[in-house]
C-alpha cells in the first residue's frame, strides 16, 4: 500500500473545510435568489424575461453557449492532453474534469428553462423510437443539441467515474469511517488494483479519451448549428464551428485558470497546482486567442466583401450601432488583453492572470450576448427590429447559475479528491 | 389491537369513506322539442345593422349556440357591402362586457327594472302637473322609427320637447341650409370624377363614413386624381396623388386664392362683388393654385371640405363647386345624407331652457359622452337637481352617476331597431341574442311603457317597440313573408316613397345673395403666427364615441402605429426646432388653460401645427375668447396654443418603432424594391385539374390605407388576445397580422408618400419556421399551408428566429387567464384559445378552409373550391387589398389576378417561397 500524502488524501481539514464552508454558503445563497426567479419564471410565464416577438431569443441563450463553451477546457486537459502524453496534466485534469461536468448541467438548464412549456420540452424531446415519424423533428439543430449535449454528458461523466474509481478505491482501504468505507466501496466498481484489472483499466482510458476527443469538437459545433443553420445574417455561417470551438477553449481555459487558483489558495496544493501549470494554460489562451481574432477579422472581411448587403449592414452596425462600446470591449477582452501573456514576466504572475481570465469570461459571455442579440435585433425588414433588454429575472437567472456551478464545484472538492492519485503517486 | 381487528377497522373507514364520496342527487332533463333553428356547433347567421351616430351599416352576425361570436357586413347593404371597420367588430366586445351597467340605480340604491317605471311616472306626471316641460336628450341617430316614435311623442304630449346633440356640429349641413335651404351634408359622389380636390377631410380614413366612401372610392375602375390639402398627416392625404401641408388657419385663405383664380376672367357684376367679398380673406398667394384652379375648371371635378371647418371655408367651397360645374347646377344629383342636419340649434335650444328653468325633469338617452365633452352642457347639467335628471345609458359613466335615475340600456345586438343609411337603404337591427342582462332593456320600450300608463291611449295596440317598428313599415312590408324576407335580406328600398322621408326635397340651387351674406357676416380670423392645434379621432383615443373597449385601444393607430394612449404629433422639422425628441412630454398652453402631452413625431404635419386628439379640444376650447354669433362656438377646428418643453419622457407604446425603409449599419434610405423580388407567374393548363390546393393570397399595396378592420377581424376570428400596455411597451403585441407603415420619401414635408404593407404569416414553402421546430409542430400540409400544431409545441421560438417577416407570436404569459366568464362567450368555437409559452400566427383561417373541405366533400361531387370561402381579413377589408383563393385553379379570382399582374414576394431574395403576392404599381414602376 503507498503512502498516500495527506494533502491530497484528506485536503479537506477542518481548517480548509470551513474556507470552504464560506464559499459553498455565499454560493448557496446565490444559487437560492436564481432558483427563487426560476420558480417565478415557471409559475407565470416567460414574460417577466426581457424577449419579445423580434428579439425572442435572450441572454439565457448566450448563458447556455457561455456554459457549454467552458465545459470544453476540462474535456481538452483531460483527454486531449492524455493523448498527446502532456505528463503536466495529472495534477489538474479531475478539477477541470468536474468543472465539464458542472458546466454542461449549468448549460442544460437554460434551454430548458427558455422554453414556453419545459413540462413537456424534458420529454418531447427524448429521442424514442419514433416510427410514427411525429417527434422529434431530426431537421432541428436544437435536437442535434440534446443529443449532443446528452452524449456528451453522458461520455464525460463516464471517463470522470473512470478516472475516480482507484481513488476510490484506495479511500476504501484507507478510510476509518464506516459510512465512507460503504460508499467508496459501492462506487469504485470494486476495483482492487490487481495487475489484470490495471492492464484493461489503461486500455479503457485510454479508448474513452480517444472517444472523448472529437466530442470535444462536434459539442460546441452542434451548438454552433443552432446559429448557422438558421438564415439570420450573422449567424448564417460557415466558420461558425471551428469559431465556436476556438471560443469554448479559450474561455474554458480561463475558467480552469480562475477554479486552479482558488483551490490552490484553500486547499494549499502549492505543492502540486504549480506555475508551470498555468503558464502552459497562458499559452493555450494565447493561442485560442489568436485564433479568435483571427475569426473576428475574417467575419469583419466576410461581412464587408462577401457582397451580402444584409451581413455588411448587421456588421457596421456592430461596429458603430447601439452596441458598439460592447463590441470594441469584448476586442480589448478577448483579443488585445490575452496577448499581455506573451510576456513571460507576467505569465509569472499569478495574479495578472487570473485578472486577466476574468476579463476574457467578461469578453467571452458579452461576446456571446452580442452574437445572440444583435442578429434578432436587426431583422431585414425595418418594421421588425426591437430593442432587447434584460429584465431583473433575467439577470438573477445567469447571477444563480454561476451561484449552481460554484457551490457544486465546491461541495465536490470538498468529498472527493481533487488531485487523482493515480496519476501523482506512483500507486501501482 | 390484534391484526384482523386492524383490517376490520381500517377496510370498514374506506368503505365508509367511498360510500360517502357518492355525488349528490343531480337531475338532468333531456330535450323534449330540440331547436328547428339551432344546432349545436353549427352557426346561425343573422342580418342586423350597426349605426354609428347618423351611419348606418348593414352586418351579418354569426351565432353559435345562440351568442353572436362575429360581426361582418352585409353584402347587399349598400353602405356596407359586407365590409366591415375595425370598430364594427369590436362591437361584439361592448356586448359582453361586465363592466356595463348591471342595474337601474336610484341614487346609490340598485333597484329593480319595474320600480324604476314607477319613479319615471311620478317625475314626469309632477312635471305635466306643474305644467312644466319634459326634456329627451338623444345622440345623433339615423333611425327614422325613432324619429317618428319622438315625434309622436311630442305631439300627443305637448310638454315634451326633444333634443338631439351630436358629437361634432356639421358646419357643412349648417352652411347648406344657409346657402340652399337644406339642413343636411351631401353625398360625395366618386363616380364619374376626374379630379377630386379635399381640403382637410379624411374621407378615407378616420371618418364615420371612411367604410362606405373606401369601398366606393377603391372600387372605381378608373380613380379619379385626388389633390389633398390639410394639415395632419391623414390616411386621404397618404392616398392622394398630390398632396399639400397647409396650416389649419389658411384654409380659408387657400380656397379664396383658388376661388379668385377661376372668377377673375369674369367680369359679370355681381360676380365682381363677389370677389371684393372673397379678396380679404386671401391673405396670402400660393404657388399651386393656379393649377388647382385650372384643374378643376378642365375636368370633372369634386371638392370636398371637412365637415366641421369653418362655415367661410364651406361657403366658399359650395361656391367653387358651383362655379366649376359647367351647368351651374352642381346640386342636381347630389342626394342628401340621412340625419346629416347640424344639430346646433337643438343645443342651443337645450342651453337655454336649462338656463331659463323651464325644463322639470330630464330623460337623457346615450348621450353620456357627448355632453361630459360638452363643457357648457355639463356645467349646466352638473347644477341640474339630481333628481330630476333620468339616464339611459350602457355603462355607467362619470354623468350617469350624477343622476338621480339610471337604468342600464339593451345594447344594439339586443334590442329591436331599424336605420336608413346613405343610399336610402333601410335596415332592421334586429335582436340577435335576448338582453345578457336581465335588469335592461331597450329605452324605447321603457318610454312606450311609461307614456302608456300616463296616457292609457297613447299608440293603442302597441305593446312594444317591435310593433311599433312594424307599424311604421307597415305600408312597406305588408304581411309575414314580406318582413323575413326583409330580415333575411336586412336592407330594403322605399321606391315608392311609402315612409315619410326626411329633408329630401328642397331649392336645390345656391343662392348667390345668401353666399354673400355668409361671407360678410363671419368674421374671419386669418393667420397669425402662432402655433395651431387641429383634433382628430383615432383608434387608440376613441374613447369618447365608444366606451372603454380595450380591444379598439390596442389596435394600432393607422398612422402612428401607437396604442393605449395618445399624443401629440408634430412634424419632424419643427419637432427639431423646439429640440423635441420622440416621447419627450410637453406642454401645451392657451390662455390659462394647459393640457400635458408626449409627443409623437410623424412626417407630413403641416409646419407650425400640432395635432391633438379630439378629447382634449374642450380643455383648451373653453379658454378661448368666443364670437357669439359664430358658427364655431363650440367647435372650432383649429385653436392657437403655445408649446413648451418638459423635462420628463413618456415611453411611447408603439406598435413599430422604425418609420423609414432605414438601414441602422448604413444609414441610407432604401427603396420599397429593396424588400421585394417579382414573383412567377402561375403556368395553367386549362385541361388538368391538380387534385390539391394551393393556397394563396394577394395583397394590393397600393389599395391598402392601413385602417386596421383586417387586423380586427383576425382578432376577433381567431381568438387573439388583448396583452395590454405594459405589454406592448415590451414588445409582445399578438396580433397575427401586422400593418406595416413606412414613409417613402422622408424628406417632403407634402407628400412623405406613406405605405401599408400588411404582413399576415406569409406561409412559405421553404418555410425556415418548419426545419428548425425541434417536435415538428411547425409543418407543411398538402396544400402548402404552414400548419401550427399549438398541443405539440413547446415554446422554444427558435421558428420565432428564423422568420424573416417576424409574424410568430409568443404566448409570454397566459393572456387569457383572469378572462372575464362573460367575456369568455366573445370566443370562436371554431379553434383553441392558446396557452401559455405556445408559439402562434396567422393560420390562413384554416378552420374555414377544412370546414369548406369538408362540406365540398359531403355535398359537392366534383370537389372544386372557387372562391366559395374568405378568410377573416379578406371579408373585412373595405378595399378589397387582400384577394384569397386557390392558385392551383386557374378559375378563381386570385389566379387570374396573377396570371395578369405582375406580383411580387416580400424578401423573394431569400428564397423562402411564400403564398403571399403583393401587387402594387409603385413596385411596378420602381422595377421597370
Amino acid at each position: 500500500m503507498p503512502e498516500i500524502p495527506d494533502k491530497i488524501l484528506y485536503s479537506m481539514t477542518k481548517q480548509n473545510s470551513k474556507r470552504i464552508n464560506i464559499i459553498l454558503l455565499i454560493s448557496a445563497v446565490i444559487a437560492l435568489q436564481g432558483l427563487i426567479s426560476v420558480i417565478l419564471t415557471l409559475k407565470s410565464g416567460l414574460g417577466l424575461w426581457g424577449i419579445n416577438n423580434e428579439v425572442s431569443w435572450g441572454i439565457s441563450i448566450s448563458n447556455f453557449v457561455y456554459w457549454i463553451g467552458i465545459g470544453h477546457a476540462g474535456t481538452l486537459i483531460s483527454a486531449i492532453l492524455f493523448l498527446f502524453r502532456q505528463r503536466w496534466r495529472a495534477p489538474i485534469h479531475r478539477a477541470a474534469e468536474t468543472m465539464t461536468l458542472i458546466a454542461i448541467f449549468c448549460a442544460a438548464l437554460f434551454p430548458w428553462l427558455h422554453t414556453g412549456r419545459p413540462w413537456f420540452a424534458a420529454y418531447w424531446l427524448f429521442p424514442y423510437l419514433s416510427r410514427m415519424g411525429l417527434w422529434p423533428n431530426y431537421h432541428s439543430p436544437l435536437f442535434w443539441d440534446y443529443l449532443a449535449i446528452g452524449t456528451y454528458f453522458i461520455v464525460s461523466f463516464i471517463f470522470w467515474w473512470l478516472g475516480l474509481a482507484p481513488d476510490l478505491a484506495i479511500i476504501k482501504k484507507t478510510t476509518k469511517s464506516v459510512f465512507v468505507k460503504k460508499i467508496s466501496s459501492v462506487f469504485s466498481l470494486g476495483f482492487s488494483g490487481s495487475s489484470k484489472q490495471w492492464a484493461s483499466y489503461d486500455k479503457t482510458y485510454t479508448l474513452l479519451a480517444g472517444l472523448i476527443t472529437p466530442l470535444v469538437i462536434a459539442v460546441h459545433s452542434i451548438v454552433s448549428y443552432d446559429f448557422a443553420v438558421t438564415w439570420l445574417s450573422g449567424w448564417h455561417n460557415t466558420l461558425f464551428p471551428i469559431y465556436f470551438v476556438a471560443g469554448a477553449i479559450f474561455s474554458g481555459m480561463a475558467m480552469v485558470v480562475i477554479l486552479l487558483q482558488i483551490t490552490r489558495k484553500i486547499l494549499g496544493l502549492e505543492d502540486y497546482i504549480k506555475l508551470e501549470h498555468f503558464d502552459k494554460i497562458s499559452k493555450i489562451i494565447i493561442a485560442s486567442s489568436l485564433i479568435i481574432t483571427y475569426f473576428y477579422l475574417m467575419e469583419a472581411f466576410y461581412s464587408m466583401f462577401g457582397g451580402n448587403d444584409y451581413e455588411k449592414n448587421l456588421f457596421l452596425m456592430k461596429i458603430k450601432g447601439e452596441y458598439a462600446a460592447l463590441f470594441w470591449f469584448v476586442f480589448v477582452c478577448n483579443s488585445l488583453i490575452p496577448l499581455l501573456l506573451i510576456l513571460q514576466r507576467i505569465r509569472m504572475s499569478l495574479f495578472i492572470i487570473l485578472f486577466i481570465s476574468i476579463f476574457i469570461n467578461i469578453g467571452m459571455w458579452i461576446e456571446r450576448f452580442l452574437l445572440v442579440i444583435t442578429s434578432q435585433q436587426s431583422g431585414i425588414l425595418p418594421s421588425a427590429s426591437n430593442g432587447y433588454t434584460p429584465t431583473i429575472v433575467d439577470w438573477s437567472i445567469l447571477a444563480g447559475s454561476f451561484g449552481l456551478f460554484f457551490m457544486l464545484y465546491f461541495l465536490f472538492i470538498k468529498f472527493i479528491p481533487v488531485i487523482s492519485f493515480r496519476e501523482n503517486i506512483n500507486i501501482k | 389491537m390484534n391484526r384482523r381487528n386492524f383490517i376490520t377497522l381500517i377496510s370498514t373507514t374506506l368503505g365508509l369513506g367511498a360510500a360517502s364520496c357518492k355525488p349528490p342527487d343531480e337531475r338532468i332533463v333531456p330535450v323534449v322539442e330540440p331547436s328547428s333553428e339551432v344546432y349545436p356547433g353549427v352557426p346561425n347567421y343573422y342580418t342586423s345593422v350597426f349605426t354609428m351616430q347618423n351611419v348606418a351599416y348593414g352586418t351579418v352576425i354569426k351565432t353559435y349556440d345562440g351568442r353572436p361570436v362575429k360581426i361582418d357586413g352585409n353584402e347587399l347593404h349598400p353602405a356596407s357591402r359586407g365590409k366591415s371597420s375595425a370598430i364594427m367588430q369590436y362591437q361584439i366586445y361592448s356586448l359582453y362586457d361586465s363592466k356595463r351597467l348591471r342595474k337601474p340605480h336610484l341614487g346609490n340604491e340598485a333597484v329593480k327594472l319595474e320600480d324604476t317605471i314607477q319613479t319615471i311616472i311620478n317625475n314626469l306626471k309632477s312635471a305635466f302637473e306643474k305644467n312644466k316641460k319634459v326634456g329627451i336628450i338623444i345622440e345623433q341617430h339615423c333611425s327614422p322609427a325613432l324619429n317618428e316614435f319622438l315625434i309622436k311623442l311630442s305631439n300627443d304630449f305637448p310638454l315634451v320637447i326633444n333634443y338631439v346633440l351630436s358629437t361634432k356640429q356639421s358646419q357643412e349641413a349648417g352652411v347648406n341650409k344657409l346657402l340652399c335651404g337644406i339642413d343636411g351634408e351631401f353625398a360625395k359622389d366618386f363616380r364619374n370624377k376626374e379630379y377630386i380636390f379635399s381640403l382637410g377631410w379624411d374621407f378615407l380614413g378616420e371618418d364615420k363614413y371612411s367604410l362606405y366612401n373606401v369601398h366606393q372610392y377603391f372600387s372605381l375602375n378608373k380613380k379619379p386624381k385626388l389633390f389633398v390639402a390639410e394639415s395632419n398627416m391623414t390616411v386621404t392625404g397618404a392616398k392622394a396623388n398630390e398632396r399639400l401641408a397647409l396650416r389649419p388657419d389658411e384654409y380659408e385663405s387657400f380656397l379664396a386664392d383658388i376661388l379668385l383664380h377661376i372668377l377673375i376672367k369674369n367680369s359679370d357684376k355681381e360676380i365682381s362683388e363677389l370677389i371684393e367679398l372673397i379678396k380679404p380673406i386671401r391673405k396670402n398667394n400660393f404657388a399651386i393654385t393656379e393649377t388647382i384652379a385650372k384643374n378643376l375648371l378642365a375636368y370633372k371635378s369634386l371638392i370636398l371640405i371637412e365637415a366641421d371647418q369653418s362655415p367661410i371655408a364651406h361657403c366658399l367651397g359650395a361656391i367653387l363647386n358651383y362655379f366649376i360645374n359647367s351647368d351651374k347646377t352642381f346640386l342636381k344629383d347630389i342626394k342628401l345624407l340621412p340625419f346629416s342636419a347640424n344639430h346646433n340649434s337643438s343645443r342651443m335650444r337645450l342651453i337655454d331652457d336649462l338656463t331659463n328653468h323651464s325644463l322639470e325633469s330630464l330623460i337623457i338617452i346615450n348621450a353620456d359622452n357627448i355632453i361630459a365633452n360638452d363643457k357648457q352642457l355639463i356645467e349646466l347639467l352638473k347644477k341640474y337637481d339630481t333628481d330630476k335628471k333620468i339616464s339611459f345609458s350602457l355603462y355607467e359613466t362619470d354623468f350617469s352617476k350624477t343622476c338621480g335615475l339610471s337604468i342600464p340600456t339593451s345594447h344594439w345586438l339586443e334590442s329591436w331597431g331599424d336605420a336608413i343609411s346613405i343610399h336610402g337603404g333601410y335596415s332592421i337591427q334586429q335582436p340577435i341574442i335576448a338582453p345578457i342582462n336581465q335588469e335592461s332593456e331597450q329605452f324605447q320600450d321603457v318610454l312606450l311603457k311609461v307614456f302608456q300608463i300616463i296616457t292609457p291611449g297613447f299608440l293603442k295596440g302597441i305593446n312594444s317597440y317591435y310593433d311599433f317598428i312594424r307599424r311604421y313599415y307597415a305600408p312597406l312590408i305588408r304581411n309575414e313573408e314580406e318582413w323575413e324576407q326583409v330580415l333575411k335580406d336586412g336592407v330594403f328600398y322605399d321606391t315608392d316613397n311609402l315612409v315619410r322621408r326626411i329633408g329630401e326635397d328642397a331649392n336645390k340651387n345656391i343662392n348667390m345673395v345668401n353666399a354673400k351674406k355668409v361671407l360678410s357676416e363671419y368674421k374671419y380670423y386669418g393667420a397669425n403666427n402662432r402655433f395651431q392645434a387641429i383634433f382628430v379621432n383615432s383608434n387608440e383615443i376613441n374613447e369618447d364615441i365608444f366606451f372603454p373597449n380595450p380591444l379598439l385601444k390596442e389596435l394600432p393607430g393607422s398612422m402612428t402605429k401607437l396604442t393605449w394612449h395618445s399624443a401629440a404629433l408634430l412634424n419632424p422639422a419643427e419637432a427639431g426646432k423646439l429640440g423635441i425628441e420622440n416621447g419627450d412630454n410637453i406642454k401645451i398652453e392657451t390662455g390659462n388653460k394647459e393640457i400635458k402631452l408626449p409627443v409623437l413625431i410623424i412626417d407630413g404635419i403641416a409646419p407650425q401645427t400640432i395635432i391633438l386628439p379630439a378629447i382634449q379640444r374642450n380643455i383648451l376650447a373653453k379658454s378661448v375668447q368666443i364670437n357669439s354669433s359664430d358658427y364655431r362656438t363650440n367647435n372650432l377646428p383649429y385653436i392657437s396654443v403655445e408649446i413648451k418643453k418638459t423635462n420628463n419622457k413618456t415611453k411611447l407604446a408603439l406598435v413599430q418603432k422604425q418609420n423609414y425603409l432605414f438601414e441602422s449599419g448604413t444609414g441610407r434610405f432604401n427603396s420599397l424594391k429593396y424588400y421585394f423580388r417579382t414573383a412567377q407567374k402561375p403556368i395553367f393548363n386549362n385541361n388538368e385539374n391538380t387534385k390539391d390546393n394551393k393556397w394563396v393570397m394577394a395583397i394590393d399595396i397600393d389599395k391598402c390605407n392601413g385602417c386596421g378592420s383586417c387586423v380586427a377581424a383576425c382578432q376577433i376570428e381567431n381568438n387573439i388576445p388583448v396583452v395590454g400596455k405594459e405589454e406592448v411597451l415590451n414588445g409582445r403585441i399578438m396580433h397575427w397580422l401586422r400593418l406595416d407603415r413606412y414613409f417613402l420619401n422622408p424628406q417632403d414635408i407634402n407628400n412623405p408618400k406613406p405605405v401599408w404593407i400588411p404582413v399576415p404569416c406569409q406561409q412559405c414553402d421553404n418555410a425556415p419556421c418548419e426545419s428548425v421546430c425541434p417536435v415538428s409542430a411547425s409543418t407543411h400540409s398538402p396544400d402548402g399551408l404552414n400548419e401550427t400544431t399549438y398541443s405539440r409545441c413547446i415554446g422554444s421560438r427558435y421558428c420565432m428566429v428564423n422568420c424573416p417577416y417576424k409574424v410568430r407570436r409568443f404566448n409570454f404569459y397566459d393572456y387569457h387567464k383572469g378572462t372575464e366568464k362573460s367575456l369568455e362567450l366573445m370566443n370562436n368555437p371554431e379553434l383553441l384559445r392558446r396557452m401559455r409559452g405556445v408559439v402562434e400566427k396567422c393560420s390562413f383561417c384554416i378552420h374555414r378552409i377544412r370546414q369548406e373541405k369538408l362540406k365540398i366533400k359531403d355535398f359537392n361531387s366534383n370537389g372544386e373550391m372557387i372562391d366559395s370561402f374568405k378568410t377573416a381579413c379578406q371579408a373585412a377589408c373595405p378595399s378589397n387589398v387582400i384577394i384569397f383563393g386557390d392558385l392551383n385553379n386557374h378559375k378563381t379570382q386570385v389566379s387570374k389576378l396573377l396570371s395578369e399582374r405582375n406580383s411580387f414576394h416580400l424578401l423573394g431574395n431569400l428564397n423562402t417561397k411564400p403564398s403571399i403576392y403583393y401587387l402594387s404599381e409603385l413596385l411596378e414602376s420602381e422595377y421597370a
